[in-house]
């Protein structure tokens, strides 16, 4: 079963976001913060990383750089707000291959899921 | 956002408004995708208030409320409270966690983040229509979540403007399901 990395400080997304992704064939594992992202993405090693921007501490950015010095082949999308463009044009700079624009629709999330993993 | 003399604040006035009208809009579009309901505005008011009579906007002083608190900045700053009364912030819970209604009875961890993720989206969606709209960049808080009376409420995260002596003009949104599920106020007060 795919691993899929969820990253959101919010509980109820990442429990939304996991409910989806186990009710659809992948294996959710969660992270609240970007430094448990790094360390749950090294000891899990997923297919993907669903990635929320804003996050206190050590935001969505600088969570994608951890990631892709660990796996410069990681395979993120970012989780958005409206209106953080231009934070998702720096995301893909840095590597992200897509984005989801909340709050999200279940078949645009599992879509992007299906890119990555692809 | 609302200075300086009396035309040029007519002029600002109207601006305001109408941008608080497709902001408004466009937040309650937000809150109806997050709970999979058709929500409608009855009413969008644009009200001069004295700070400290704020509280009155969200409901009797000594009404238990549920407040989900955003502030913002950027190009302007200012303040902007969803507060809807237990019950229906409950339904809004289990709305947007899939449950039946009824099923959530007291703010928890889960509770706390959905509502938090309510605000996030209605003040992102309203700030996105007013920045786009006013070519300014504005950007939200985390939310705060609490519950409490409309009285507490309100000083623990406006006690700065309450303490203000000049009017300041707020939006205040009342909306509500067709069956009446949820009806609850908006409230957005710029301060500069």
């Amino acid at each position: 079963m795919s691993k899929i990395l969820v990253v959101d400080d919010a509980a109820f997304m990442r429990m939304r976001c996991a409910k989806l992704l186990n009710d659809n064939g992948y294996h959710a594992v969660e992270a609240s913060n970007g430094a448990e992202a790094v360390q749950k993405y090294r000891e899990n090693r997923p297919v993907a990383v669903l990635l929320d921007i804003t996050m206190p501490e050590m935001d969505g950015i600088e969570t994608l750089k951890k990631i892709m010095e660990e796996d410069s082949g990681a395979r993120v999308a970012m989780v958005t707000a409206m209106g953080q463009q231009s934070m998702v044009i720096e995301a893909i700079k840095y590597g992200a291959k897509d984005f989801v624009v909340k709050p999200f629709d279940a078949q645009r999330v599992l879509g992007a899921v299906a890119k990555l993993t692809a | 956002m609302l200075t300086g003399n009396k035309a040029k604040r007519e002029r600002d006035l109207a601006t305001w408004s109408k941008l608080a009208h497709a902001g408004s809009k466009n937040a309650i579009s937000g809150l109806s995708q997050m709970v999979s309901q058709e929500i409608t505005v009855s009413t969008v008011s644009l009200e001069e208030v004295l700070p400290r009579n704020v509280t009155g906007l969200i409901g009797k002083e000594n009404d238990k409320v549920v407040g989900i608190y955003l502030s913002f900045s950027g190009s302007s700053s200012g303040h902007i409270m969803l507060a809807f009364q237990p019950q229906t912030a409950f339904g809004l819970v289990d709305m947007a966690m899939g449950m039946p209604l009824g099923s959530a009875q007291e703010l928890g961890e889960m509770e706390r983040s959905a509502l938090g993720e309510i605000g996030n989206v209605v003040g992102t969606f309203f700030l996105n229509t007013i920045a786009d709209g006013a070519g300014q960049c504005l950007s939200p808080s985390p939310p705060v979540v609490s519950i409490n009376t409309a009285s507490a409420i309100m000083s623990s995260v406006m006690a700065g403007v309450m303490a203000q002596d000049n009017p300041i003009f707020g939006v205040r949104l009342l909306f509500s399901t067709e069956q009446g599920e949820i009806s609850g106020r908006f409230l957005v007060l710029p301060v500069d």
